[in-house]
């Protein structure tokens, strides 16, 4: 599903030789992996990669039927899409409610027909249990809530992997917890899972693999 | 093949639903943008109609325009009927009309209100003269200077005579109001891509955290542009129509001190329209590339 066949990576900024030192790294499809490391190890950089947000200095990653060295700018957005993406600071947009959000995401494919658009995003949102409060703006709802608006729109395209980039950062403990379990059942139903964090409690609980970056 | 066309116009509805967001929710910046696209407008609009009712009077000039050829005294009915089909005879002669003398002297005498010119004087005095009326393609001083030089060299043509400076004047005013309509043209053009652009790279700024995360759930390029283009095609049209609307209301005012003034035709009217829309199309294109790629380049935040 995943692979990372000798990857480099240098930020122009950053005072590190490498931010990423030949990174070798395969996840199967169907795992919950934890990526652990200090701040700048890569965790972030190597889920960026994923998403092409970043590409590699040298190497190649392979995800989801895509590989950097030979993708073109038009097949990113089909790359993202079956990449479901979660952040620490939720990313949301702030002026479209909860059902916006989602029902924005089917709708940039294409999916404009009311009644499909109202079922899908229901039924997500139902999922990650948020539906009760799909007509509220983000910052209408606490961390936990946007963190599950979040998932709930990184879900709509049913993608066969989740990137989580310390999804629990932003949340208390009880509330984090509650995130990793919604990620586990996630994992549970099939979805490939991804988790980049500090936290080493939550990886040895929830994860069936952990991997750990060191200084690039 | 319905629900094809039923798919893109839901998708047009969903652009112009997020054309007007983005408007409502830079509203100042939308309406100074209209205000000045209008202001431009209006000038542009009232130029093309001031240019509309020049050219309606020239053409009006134009058609008294032609050849007044005097034939010399004693030229006799065979020479006569020759030179009316020489005269003819030419390609940007459009009808040639003879007047006798006995015409010519009784068209005197109406005009200077006299009726005793044959009785005052022995002989008639007056030549015979053909009037010569123009195409319309060749009715401009230079084809009416040479045709004028040409039948003048015939034998039994005693002078050619037209309004030579006039005709010049005309041509030359007719030409400065088309010179002055491309360039007033081109200078609003002008005008409103600066004035959209400016409004555009201000919204698309405004919306740069949105765009990063559009781009990162997977959005096209195209889908994240759309509605940046309806909305500058939006300004443009809304600014066309409110100049247009105001251009009438002054002409319903003015118009009855201004008899025989006309408003602006439905083509011309559509034609406008359809120039902004276009301009407005194409500037807002333009202008929301640069934008994201500017932002693009600055931010690193939505690369492909």
């Amino acid at each position: 599903m995943i692979t990372f066949e000798h990857v480099f990576k240098h930020y122009p900024d950053s005072d590190d030789e490498w931010t990423i030192s030949d990174l070798n790294l395969y996840i199967e499809q169907g795992e919950m992996v934890f990526l652990l490391g200090d701040s700048g190890a890569g965790k972030t950089t190597a889920m960026k990669m994923i998403t092409l947000e970043e590409q590699p200095d040298q190497g190649r990653v392979h995800a989801v039927g895509f590989s950097t060295d030979t993708i073109t700018r038009r097949e990113v957005p089909m790359l993202r899409r079956r990449c479901g993406m979660v952040f620490q600071d939720f990313r949301l947009i702030k002026d479209k409610t909860i059902f916006e959000n989602v029902a924005y995401c089917l709708r940039m494919t294409g999916t404009l027909d009311k009644s499909v658009v109202l079922r899908a995003v229901s039924r997500v949102l139902h999922s990650v249990g948020i539906y009760g409060k799909r007509n509220r703006f983000p910052h209408q709802l606490s961390g936990g809530e946007q963190q599950r608006a979040a998932i709930g729109r990184a879900l709509i395209h049913e993608p066969p992997l989740l990137l989580a980039d310390e999804p629990t950062g932003n949340l208390d403990h009880e509330t984090g917890r509650e995130i990793m379990l919604l990620l586990q059942a996630l994992h549970l139903s099939g979805t490939t899972v991804i988790v980049a964090t500090h936290n080493l409690e939550f990886a040895q609980e929830f994860g069936t693999r952990t991997i750990t970056l060191r200084g690039g | 093949m319905f629900s094809r066309y039923g798919g893109l116009l839901k998708a047009f509805i969903f652009f112009i639903q997020e054309a007007w967001a983005s408007l409502r929710r830079n509203p100042s910046a939308s309406l100074a943008a209209i205000t000045a696209i209008c202001a431009v407008l209006f000038l542009l609009s009232l130029l093309m109609l001031l240019s509309h009712n020049i050219l309606g009077l020239a053409e009006g000039l134009r058609d008294r325009k032609g050849l007044s050829v005097f034939l010399e005294t004693g030229v006799d009915q065979t020479r006569s009927s020759e030179l009316h089909r020489y005269f003819s005879s030419f390609v940007e002669v459009k009808n040639v009309k003879l007047v006798d003398r006995a015409k010519a002297l009784r068209d005197l005498e109406s005009e200077l209100g006299l009726d005793d010119i044959a009785e005052t004087m022995a002989d008639n005095p007056l030549p015979e003269v053909f009037l010569i009326e123009m195409k319309d393609s060749a009715n401009d001083a230079g084809t009416l200077n040479r045709l004028a030089t040409e039948i003048e060299a015939y034998d039994g043509v005693e002078d050619v005579l037209y309004g030579e400076r006039w005709v010049e004047a005309l041509d030359y005013g007719l030409e400065v109001v088309t010179k002055t309509n491309a360039l007033t043209g081109l200078l609003a053009t002008m005008a409103i891509v600066l004035v959209l652009g400016n409004t555009l790279r201000l919204i698309v700024l405004m919306r740069e955290e949105p765009l990063a995360i559009m781009k990162m759930i997977g959005a096209t390029d195209a889908f994240i542009r759309m509605p940046f283009v309806i909305a500058g095609v939006l300004i443009c049209v809304v600014a066309a129509g409110i100049s247009l609307c105001v251009l009438y209301g002054g002409y319903y005012l003015v118009n009855h001190l201004v008899p025989g003034m006309d408003f602006l035709p439905t083509l011309s009217i559509i034609l406008f329209m359809g120039g902004v829309a276009i301009v407005g199309i194409a500037g807002s294109l333009l202008t929301v590339q640069i934008s994201i790629r500017q932002l693009e380049q600055r931010t690193g935040r939505f690369r492909a």
